[in-house]
């Protein structure tokens, strides 16, 4: 591959991917979106060097990150302002549990959702997702299995409240 | 469990990078090349802030007493000099302030302006004989999008000291913040201490005798970051003795306790 060609290779490839991660830990495919493009943005600026890389998607994946950190620490505060207008229309076509799973996510903490996403979203071991987040590996470890334990009893109750409703 | 959620998970993903519509590359590389661009316009908009606070262009009520050299990009803490302005604020809509309290209307009691974005501080005094009272700060777009944050109501009783801290993408490799909060009156000076860079001073402004406590605001730019550490704010009364003591909090209510995983401070 070479210079301008692989970007737009490298570009076709990962965004859906990161679009996808990121739409899970942001909990809106705008934001998502959003943070991904000015990513890539910053990484067209920078192909030379980046392409380089052992895994230029790894660099991408960090700036949107901290791009979608931003914009989730706004996002803590609206959490009231969408608790006030009530729960997201459910998605016709997405299934029922991953809805749930979808719900459950969003009620957990921001460091909590993003060692999921990047664990089991993206498929990274932990080290890896320790050195994207710039955490040491046991919290990564603890992180993870308080988010386990969280969601669990967020989709028990879930069940539960749709249980009461039918 | 362990692989049922992963599938859960790796199939939202999936479904979510199903949805995704990748713009031309052609428009990528264009917000790239203006990005570049306008971080060398906007970081002469930064010199020129900071040069007219430094020459007291519209000297504050709430205003530091150092200035940081203007940031090529920045990588510490960066106190902007910035005017707050006391009263009512008419520019924009400010929908979702002082939602925790019945009210007619929303009171702003403060308002600035800071490299095109409008913070705003809106409170109701104490109802008769509480010690409490509502109050919330924003930080806008001119379009009026942006963040808000609600403290105080009947559960938060007041202290000495509380500090709200929002943050919001700024210029350069940067995010513009900012702290504040209500003080009691009896604190003359106020000091943000970050993790890097220099120390912000400010003073708190008057809320007036409807309020037990007096508001204070101080803004900065600080390096966008993965891993948020927070920043501390002491309050010294005029005797120069430290009377009070917060963290920064990035969400609702109060708190002023030292947050997990924050340095212990010296």
């Amino acid at each position: 591959m070479r210079g301008d060609d692989d970007f737009e290779d490298f570009y076709q490839a990962s965004y859906p991917r990161l679009v996808g991660q990121l739409t899970v830990m942001t909990g809106s495919l705008e934001d998502a979106e959003d943070a991904v493009q000015e990513a890539f943005a910053r990484a067209s600026t920078r192909w030379a060097r980046l392409r380089a890389y052992e895994a230029p998607e790894a660099w991408v994946r960090r700036v949107a990150l901290n791009l979608a950190t931003s914009g989730l620490r706004r996002a803590r505060r609206q959490l009231v302002a969408l608790a006030r207008l009530g729960a997201a229309t459910a998605e016709p076509t997405q299934a029922t549990d991953r809805l749930a799973i979808q719900a459950g996510l969003r009620r957990l903490p921001l460091r909590q959702r993003q060692v999921l996403v990047l664990h089991y979203g993206a498929d990274l071991p932990v080290e890896e997702v320790a050195r994207q987040l710039r955490v040491p590996t046991g919290t990564v470890k603890s992180r993870l299995a308080r988010a386990r334990a969280a969601l669990g009893v967020h989709l028990e109750e879930g069940q539960e409240e749709r249980g009461h409703a039918r | 469990m362990h692989d049922e959620l992963h599938r859960q998970i790796a199939q939202l993903v999936t479904d979510h990078a199903d949805r995704a519509n990748p713009p031309p590359v052609a428009a990528i590389r264009r917000r790239g090349r203006r990005r570049r661009a306008r971080l060398a316009a906007v970081t002469a908009g930064v010199v020129l802030v900071l040069v007219a606070g430094a020459l007291g262009v519209d000297r504050l009520t709430s205003r530091l007493t150092t200035l940081a050299p203007t940031p090529r990009s920045v990588t510490v803490f960066t106190p902007l000099d910035v005017k707050v302005h006391i009263g009512p604020f008419q520019g924009i809509d400010h929908p979702g302030m002082l939602e925790r309290c019945v009210g007619d209307k929303v009171e702003v009691r403060a308002w600035a302006q800071v490299l095109g974005k409008i913070w705003l501080l809106a409170a109701r005094p104490p109802p008769s004989g509480k010690n409490w009272i509502c109050w919330s700060d924003s930080l806008r777009e001119a379009t009026g999008a942006g963040i808000i944050a609600e403290h105080g109501g009947p559960s938060d009783r007041l202290t000495l000291l509380q500090a709200s801290h929002l943050a919001t993408a700024g210029v350069a490799k940067s995010e513009l913040s900012v702290i504040g909060g209500p003080v009691t009156k009896q604190a003359t000076r106020l000091r943000i201490v970050p993790r890097t860079g220099r120390a912000l001073d400010l003073v708190p402004f008057d809320a007036g005798p409807e309020f037990p406590v007096n508001f204070y605001a101080g803004f900065f730019l600080e390096p966008n970051k993965t891993n948020w550490m927070p920043e501390r704010v002491i309050a010294y009364d005029k005797t120069g003795r430290r009377i009070a003591e917060c963290w920064a909090a990035t969400r609702d209510g109060n708190t002023c306790d030292r947050p997990k995983g924050a340095p212990q401070p010296p």
